[in-house]
């Protein structure tokens, strides 16, 4: 009886992960399909997903386009994520930080007021924040990207929740054998939250790498384009190009993929501990 | 815990403040005419900088939206500008299509436009009742050669009499056919003829033969599919002017009256039974049904010529498909209109843009653009200049759009205009809702939005 509910729920998961796995299938085997054939067959048969005829051309295409070079983006857009998601762990930690384990007067309320910042949407901040940068002249130029995304309430909540679990003897420990505060920082609490802060930096990550409302309305010269709002100009006024959409798309998720091949482990086990604590 | 308690407490007052607030500014902001503040506020800040490139090279910024072929068009003429004045340099910046009037909107409301800004044609009301764009009637009458451009197309450039932009091309649209499927089920194909193009009677008893849903065959697909944006109602408004209906009052101030008089509904209620009573259209289709010879009949402009023969080479002009003039009912009514370019309020430079604009969109320029884009030119020089615009299948686009054109209704609040007509074709096609409550809904929105600009 047991044996036959572990079958059940086991068959149950494994249809849902078919399920949202064949879009990426479709998205990875379609890059390699020529462009006629991608919506030739609609039915349920092989070649809904497998090609009749594999290409590499849809790959040649996008990476040997010299006017939208998508190498280059995705080295733009590499560099950005990776500094915002250094900058980011380094501030929201440090806040984070203050907020849990300092006593300080105001801090709840500061607190509070951080937090409600959660629940206005980016793009009503959007215009304001353009003034802001327009304002610096920075617009067309990468501070315009990095500087306001490298501090963000959502991680520093996030982190606080996480910072929470630390426990106070221990820093009180610290405190004892004569360590500053930004020592205890430093040395005891960031170690012991190194599953909190990969996970952080992944979705900073994959947040940054997934950006395009903001790089659209700020960066104007092609060549410094980001990557999602380069994939973006393959679909104009009179088509879509598929084919080169899905390549470049196909293309764009791996870097996360094997990022999060890498740090799954953490991953996964901040969500477990976090769960817990809940 | 109980302290966060009390703090979670706190902030879901705060959030709850904001949400109400933000809810009620956020609303603001979606209409016409509320950035007219900051518009006009950034003309200000931007004639205090003027005459500072004086003596050095001066720029001139041209944003477009994207699309490789016109992009690749306009290098070549920047190229050829700039060596004919060495002073300008012309810097184009291009912007997915999608998002285009997003990035030009928060670059009109922060002070920081380009010079030069590519408009779609009905979009230019909104952006000179804005005043974010200049009128160019003095370019114009000095050496734009405006008597050269085809009357219905400077009649939808211009807002309260003056002229807010110079056409880069005309569009109009066609009926696209399988003559594969035609002929497999014994129809007689289509005049090649403008003059004689099918009523909307042939089109539907050809559609009628052809649909076979069982074996993934459709009839037609009327317009674009369901879906939203300018191109979608671009292509369905005709179904309205065809059976004698308007959108609004040639004045563009009335909505009352026209989109709800029964010629409107008349040819509201044709489009909604091809998709319920008639069944010829698909609520859903697979992307590219026409391309993969799936679909028999379907809508579409001059640029799809070009696209079907890059994207679909074994997918033969003469041999599978053919273009047909577009059907008619009590009139026959072509869309037009199309992508020109204007020049903004905020330029410190507005005889060099304008030269630019003119290189471009003149005499001269308008024969480069067709024949680097092949789109349905504006200017009545080009059409002459090229004989294969007098031939198939070219001279259908052309005679239609000088003869049977009517441009989209001019007014700022086109915007609403717009998501309103697409939303009621998907009402009565998707939906199957009752025309008349649909219809009356769609009179309430633009009337709302017609009042807020008086």
């Amino acid at each position: 009886m047991e044996r036959a509910g572990h079958l059940l729920k086991w068959m149950l998961m494994i249809v849902i992960a078919l399920i949202s796995l064949i879009p990426i299938l479709w998205m990875i085997l379609g890059s390699f399909r020529p462009r006629q054939e991608l919506f030739q067959y609609v039915s349920l048969e092989w070649h809904l997903l497998f090609p009749v005829k594999w290409t590499l051309q849809n790959y040649i295409a996008i990476f040997s386009d010299s006017s939208k070079p998508l190498g280059v983006f995705i080295k733009n857009t590499v560099f950005v994520a990776g500094l915002v998601t250094l900058l980011s762990l380094l501030f929201n930690s440090m806040a984070a930080f203050a907020f849990s384990k300092l006593k300080f007067r105001g801090r709840n309320l500061l607190f509070a007021v951080f937090l409600s910042a959660l629940v206005i949407p980016g793009e009503v901040t959007m215009v304001p924040t353009y003034l802001l940068i327009h304002a610096f002249h920075w617009t067309d130029s990468y501070n315009a990207l990095i500087i306001p995304a490298a501090v963000s309430v959502f991680s520093i909540f996030l982190l606080v929740q996480f910072f929470a679990d630390v426990p106070r003897e221990l820093l009180e420990a610290g405190k004892i054998d004569g360590a500053s505060w930004f020592g205890i920082y430093a040395k005891i609490l960031i170690p012991s939250a190194v599953p909190a802060l990969i996970t952080m930096g992944l979705i900073t990550f994959l947040g940054q790498w997934d950006s395009y409302l903001w790089p659209l309305i700020v960066i104007n010269d092609e060549s410094k384009q980001m990557l999602q709002v380069a994939i973006a100009t393959f679909t104009n006024l009179q088509s879509t190009e598929w084919g080169k959409i899905l390549a470049a798309d196909t293309a764009a998720s791996v870097p996360i993929l094997i990022l999060f091949l890498f740090l799954q482990k953490y991953y996964v086990q901040s969500i477990v501990s976090s769960g817990i604590k809940g | 815990m109980l302290r966060l308690r009390r703090s979670m407490v706190v902030l879901l007052i705060i959030c709850l403040g904001i949400m109400v607030l933000s809810a009620c500014s956020s609303k603001k902001s979606n209409e016409p005419g509320s950035s007219e503040g900051a518009a006009s506020e950034s003309s200000a800040s931007a004639s205090q900088e003027e005459n500072k490139g004086d003596g050095k090279k001066i720029e001139i910024k041209y944003w477009r939206h994207d699309f490789a072929p016109e992009v690749d068009a306009i290098k070549k003429l920047i190229k050829t500008f700039e060596e004919k004045n060495p002073n300008v340099t012309v810097k184009m910046e291009v912007i997915p299509y999608g998002d285009y009037e997003t990035k030009i909107r928060t670059a009109l409301a922060a002070g920081s436009p380009p010079d030069i800004i590519g408009l779609d044609g009905p979009t230019l009301a909104a952006y000179a009742h804005q005043d974010a764009v200049i009128p160019l009637d003095k370019y114009m009458d000095m050496d734009g050669n405006k008597e050269d451009i085809a009357a219905p197309v400077l009649e939808s450039l211009t807002y309260k009499g003056k002229i807010y932009a110079a056409p880069l091309n005309d569009a109009s649209i066609g009926m696209f056919y399988n003559k594969k499927l035609f002929e497999k089920n014994g129809i007689e194909l289509p005049s090649k003829d403008p003059q004689q193009a099918w009523t909307w009677d042939q089109v539907l008893k050809a559609a009628q033969k052809i649909n076979d849903p069982a074996n993934k065959i459709y009839g037609i697909d009327p317009g674009w599919g369901l879906g939203e944006g300018e191109g979608s109602t671009f292509v369905k408004l005709p179904f309205i002017w065809q059976a004698g209906g308007e959108i609004l009052s040639p004045d563009g101030t009335q909505v009352k009256g026209f989109l709800d008089s029964p010629e409107s509904k008349k040819g509201l209620a044709f489009f909604s039974s091809l998709y319920n009573e008639y069944k010829v259209a698909a609520k859903e289709l697979p992307p590219e049904a026409f391309e993969t010879g799936k679909l028999g009949i379907i809508v579409n402009g001059p640029w799809a010529i070009s696209g079907f023969a890059t994207s679909h080479p074994e997918f033969k002009l003469g041999e599978d498909w053919d273009i047909a003039p577009l059907w008619k009912d009590a009139k026959q009514v072509t869309p037009n209109g199309s992508w020109n370019m204007a020049i903004t309020k905020g330029s410190k430079h507005p005889d060099e843009a304008w030269m630019f604009v003119n290189w471009v969109t003149g005499v001269e320029g308008a024969k480069v653009w067709y024949q680097e884009t092949k789109n349905l030119p504006a200017r009545l020089s080009t059409a002459s200049a090229f004989p294969e615009l007098s031939e198939y299948p070219m001279n259908i686009f052309v005679e239609q759009s000088s003869k049977f054109a009517h441009p989209r209704p001019v007014t700022p609040a086109y915007p609403v205009v717009t998501s309103s007509i697409s939303k009621l074709f998907a009402d009565i096609g998707v939906a199957n809702r009752d025309i008349d409550e649909a219809v009356d809904e769609a009179v309430n929105t633009i009337d709302r939005a017609l009042q807020k600009i008086k």
